[in-house]
């Protein structure tokens, strides 16, 4: 009887878990290969008895893996050296629910997050509208870094398709290579919902139908197209790590994947190209926002300030192929080629309308386990 | 004329302990044979080879001359009487009865009733069909774990210590009644005991075993009154024993000399004695005399009187004899000395010192 | 005289510990698990408005939601089938193992046990990247299984077969853990009784050890059953994503559509019917028992 009670109890656990979506699900952030942390910013707290801003805490949330390492590499030590204060850091995937419940009382004071999770995170009016007086980098970023009120683009990746060099016959070009049936039988990966990649992919597609993803009327047609997809995909990734995994096991021959994730597989040896489709390439845009509520506004627009920095944005290229948003940054002609550099090139990149998509996500979120599960 | 049940050599070794070390045994046709020993003899393991629990490392086993050796348990035809019972506590005394019967591929409901009832009834048990066995006292549960054995009408019949659980007045009592009903079933049996007084009373035979052999197989009377090996002797019943060198005395009767140059006049059931031989003597409490005066017996020694207790039957006696051995005597109330203080004699008369190996 | 009344003392005393030391568990549980078990059942019945604004009207149409849709009815079937195959393969696995185990002493014993528990001071995840290397195409499990059967389109991942190998890799080690004691409970004398008796293996399993350590069973089952049917990283990484259980479909109401009422509807319809197969595979195994008892 004790026992069943106690499985009972540990089911229920689980559930209540898994509904309230705490951190309990480790999966939810797109953990990446584990980094050793870099130069520990221990000295600036002994220096630290004249900075104006001396003793304070600012928490940041960043996510894991390589994004995390520039961030503490480059950001943080300047920070810390300019305000005398300390950085805590919450790793993994923007806390949007968790701020929503904690309401005036934000444990977090500047966020990363994709447009999607700012759009979200705007509508539950968790953020403060940007102040472009407090920053000084403010001026030099392009136009598109300020496309919401509320955050700040930093970088720009894209989304391509990242394919296995000796496994293709024909690099692909297009987004519909994908399609192709001699990759039947689940030989490419794509991205689930929930994940970036997912909607890009299928708002580039409605495109070329003449619609945009989150157009209800073209849905019949867009969820044929991505039907027949159906027999080639051999995995609706949840996390990065799942999906590259298959594609070093040559499990998956080609898959959604970020710029910048793509390169660093060509960096570890494997066979991978990346290939940045005709018919348009989908922004992968880093946004920073800070919460309206945050005690430490000041401190955040510091934060903030450095991050859109030339310096910051230049390392982010040079580390993570990020392009930068901050006109001043320069970056070196051999990396160039990776990301979308320059205004130019930013203004080519297809961006989803993150807030009509967020409408009717509901509705979408059915028809797209309907067809893939 | 063939065995019932026959071992041949049976060797069990355990790494590098052997249990059971060449036992050789027959069982005739409706016979009982207790093995009897101290625990860790190999009692056990043995009955539990003739089971097929186990298997032999060297050696074969026979039912009815048919090698069963590789036989598993379930195809021997064997029953068994365990020390805790064994009975099914899920099943009722009705369910556990029939339940070898059952494996024999009796299913005639009316069949497995009557004889289930009918074995109940001879052990005692009627009406208990439907209850279960933690219901049963253990008496009551053992009578039960007997009926289960006797109603498949086994080759063999294993008891493997089935009365150690069972308290001292009640153990007399079922003892006899197990030999009565095996006798009347005409049930060959092996008994597992290391209680000498159930082996005396129950068995035929009894094997004496030690240290993984047998010591000897005799008829229980035979086993008390001449044991071949000092270990039996001092095992069986209560002995004074001296060990000596055999001599050849003037009246060509045997003697044996003891280490103090004291001589016993003694008999001898193997008359295998030679002159010179080392053996020892047993003379039985019960068979020494005591008095105050002097004894006509073949060997006489004074002694006096250490300790004497009354033990309701009998009374025993601790002396040391002046020639400085211990040893004790038994003597019937009737029989007591009037004095225990001073000079007492001891005597006992040849036949009653026996020599063993 | 004295002692007895010691010992009623100390009875008493040990009453009062007992009822005392209950309280901090139970303030625990009350706190943790008994308060966001009734929020969460509370706000399936009201519409939700978003995260950190206020519920609205009280409406079930959550629930109505769920029971219309037969896509929802088809993950809440896929969800009991797989937690019950593989509850049902890890008992016939799971069963022998700890039957071996619980009749082994000393050292080897404890090496067994040690072995059987090891895989659970791994981190789930990892051990999940290791069924999808062992899984994929190329892993070592479809390679031999295409030797074996050429011409054959061999797909683990992705497959309910390879959530199967991670349920039951899952539940393997709690099924064995709590069925060692049962087993060893059960003294080796009667099933030595039974074969002295005439019956062979099967009959034996059958007739004396499976109704003397069916509780036990059960109980295992019924944990790994309530294991499996909550596992969450198992449908998802070896799933590729393409099968989608309960869980996934909890997660992704609350943490991607932010549809926290409806997430918490699923999360107690599913824990309703969890409990009525728990109770009803209790009550049944209860009555298999007692039938066994009498027959």
């Amino acid at each position: 009887m004790k026992k069943i009670i106690s499985a009972l109890l540990c089911l229920a656990m689980v559930l209540c878990l898994v509904a309230c979506g705490n951190a309990a699900t480790p999966s939810s952030s797109p953990a990446e290969p584990a980094a050793s942390e870099p130069q520990a910013p221990a000295e600036s707290s002994s220096a630290g008895t004249e900075k104006p801003y001396a003793g304070q805490t600012l928490v940041v949330q960043v996510w894991g893996g390589t994004y995390e390492e520039t961030f503490k590499t480059y950001a943080a030590p300047m920070f810390e050296e300019l305000t005398g204060a300390t950085i805590e850091y919450v790793l993994g995937s923007t806390p949007i629910a968790q701020l929503g419940a904690e309401g005036e009382n934000p444990s977090v004071d500047l966020i990363h997050g994709d447009a999607a999770e700012i759009v979200r995170g705007e509508e539950m009016d968790l953020f403060a509208v940007i102040d472009k007086s407090k920053l000084s980098n403010a001026a030099d970023l392009y136009e598109k870094a300020f496309e919401y009120p509320e955050a700040i683009a930093t970088n720009w990746g894209t989304y391509g398709i990242a394919y296995r060099t000796d496994l293709v016959e024909k690099a692909p070009t297009s987004w519909f290579d994908m399609w192709d049936p001699q990759y039947a039988g689940g030989k490419v990966g794509i991205m689930d919902l929930g994940m970036g990649g997912a909607l890009e992919m299928a708002d580039v597609v409605a495109r070329t139908q003449g619609y945009e993803c989150a157009d209800q009327e073209n849905w019949d047609n867009l969820f044929a197209k991505l039907a027949e997809l159906k027999p080639n995909v051999g995995i609706l990734a949840s996390q990065h790590a799942d999906v590259e995994a298959m594609l070093e096991q040559g499990d998956v021959v080609m898959c959604v994947e970020t710029n910048g994730r793509a390169i660093n597989m060509m960096r570890s040896g494997l066979p991978v190209g990346f290939c940045m489709p005709e018919e348009g390439v989908p922004a992968m845009t880093s946004y920073i926002a800070l919460t309206k509520h945050s005690h430490n506004l000041d401190l955040a627009y510091i934060m903030a300030d450095i991050l859109i920095s030339p310096e910051v944005q230049k390392a982010y290229a040079e580390n993570n192929y990020y392009a930068p948003s901050n006109s001043k940054a320069e970056v070196a002609e051999d990396l160039r080629g990776f990301m979308p550099y320059g205004e130019d090139q930013v203004d080519l990149l297809v961006y989803i309308d993150a807030a009509a998509v967020e409408a009717v996500k509901p509705a979408f979120t059915e028809r797209w386990n309907a067809i893939y599960k | 004329m063939q065995y019932q049940v026959e071992l041949c050599e049976i060797v069990k070794d355990y790494k590098s302990f052997r249990a059971v070390d060449h036992i050789s045994l027959g069982v005739q046709k409706g016979e009982i044979i207790s093995l009897l020993g101290a625990s860790g003899c190999g009692k056990t393991t043995t009955l539990r080879m003739i089971a097929g629990l186990i298997p032999p490392t060297e050696g074969s086993i026979k039912f009815e001359g048919i090698d069963v050796t590789n036989v598993p348990p379930y195809k021997r035809d064997v029953a068994m009487v365990f020390q805790n019972y064994a009975l099914f506590p899920h099943m009722t005394v009705f369910e556990n009865v029939v339940y070898g019967l059952r494996n024999r591929k009796i299913r005639d409901k009316a069949v497995l009733r009557e004889k289930a009832e009918e074995m109940l009834s001879i052990v005692q048990l009627e009406g208990s069909e439907s209850k279960y066995p933690r219901q049963l006292s253990g008496g009551q549960q053992q009578r039960v774990s007997l009926a289960r054995a006797l109603i498949v009408n086994p080759k063999i019949m294993l008891f493997d210590e089935p009365l150690s659980n069972l308290d001292a007045k009640l153990r007399v009592q079922t003892r006899t009644e197990i030999r009565n009903l095996l006798k009347q079933m005409n049930i060959t049996a092996l008994y597992v005991t290391h209680d000498q007084e159930e082996a005396l009373s129950i068995s035929d035979q009894i094997a004496v075993m030690n240290r993984g052999r047998i010591e000897q197989l005799s008829k229980p009377t035979e086993l008390y009154n001449h044991p071949k090996t000092k270990f039996v002797a001092d095992f069986i019943g209560q002995a004074n024993l001296f060990d000596g060198v055999v001599e050849q005395a003037p009246d060509d009767e045997l003697c044996l000399a003891l280490e103090n140059g004291v001589h016993l006049h003694c008999s001898s059931a193997s008359e295998t004695a030679a002159n010179g031989e080392k053996k020892s003597v047993l003379i039985r409490p019960e068979s020494i005399t005591v008095s105050n005066q002097m004894l006509q017996t073949d060997n006489v020694f004074p002694a006096r009187i250490v300790e004497s207790s009354f033990l309701g039957s009998v009374i025993r006696y601790k002396m040391m004899l002046d020639n400085g051995l211990p040893i004790k005597a038994e003597l019937r109330p009737g029989n007591a000395l009037p004095s225990e203080s001073g000079q007492v004699y001891v005597g006992f008369d040849r036949e009653y010192a026996i020599l063993v190996d | 005289m004295k002692a007895k009344t010691k010992g009623r003392d100390l009875s008493k005393d040990w009453s009062y510990v007992n009822g005392w030391y209950l309280v901090i568990p139970l303030i625990f549980l009350v706190i943790f698990f008994v308060a966001p078990l009734c929020y969460m059942a509370y706000i399936s019945f009201f519409e939700f408005n978003g995260v950190g604004k206020p519920l609205g009207d009280f409406t079930l149409s959550h629930y109505k939601e769920f029971f219309t849709k037969s896509t929802f009815w088809l993950i809440l079937v896929r969800t009991v089938a797989l937690g019950a195959a593989s509850t049902i393969l890890c008992v016939v696995l799971g069963y022998p193992i700890s039957y071996k185990i619980s009749r082994m002493r000393g050292r080897w014993r404890s090496v067994l046990m040690a072995l059987v528990v090891l895989p659970l001071w791994v981190s789930m995840t990892i051990r999940m990247f290791g069924w999808m290397s062992i899984l994929s195409t190329n892993g070592l499990l479809a390679k031999t299984l295409q030797s074996l059967f050429p011409g054959r389109d061999i797909k683990l991942l992705g497959s309910y077969t390879g959530i199967m190998l991670g349920l039951i890799h899952c539940g393997l080690p709690y099924f064995i853990m709590i069925m060692v004691g049962p087993i060893d409970n059960v003294d080796i004398s009667y099933e030595e009784a039974s074969y002295v008796f005439g019956a062979g293996f099967m009959r034996t399993f059958f007739k004396v050890m499976l109704p003397l350590t069916y509780k036990g069973a059960l109980s295992g089952a019924i944990l790994v059953f309530s294991l499996n049917t909550a596992a969450f990283l198992v449908p998802m990484m070896l799933g590729s994503g393409k099968i989608i259980v309960m869980t996934n479909t909890i997660y992704q109401q609350a943490t991607y559509l932010y549809n926290w009422s409806f997430a918490s509807a699923l999360a107690v319809i599913f824990m309703v019917f969890a409990l009525l197969i728990t109770s009803l595979s209790r009550k049944t195994g209860r009555k298999t028992g007692s039938r066994s008892d009498l027959a």
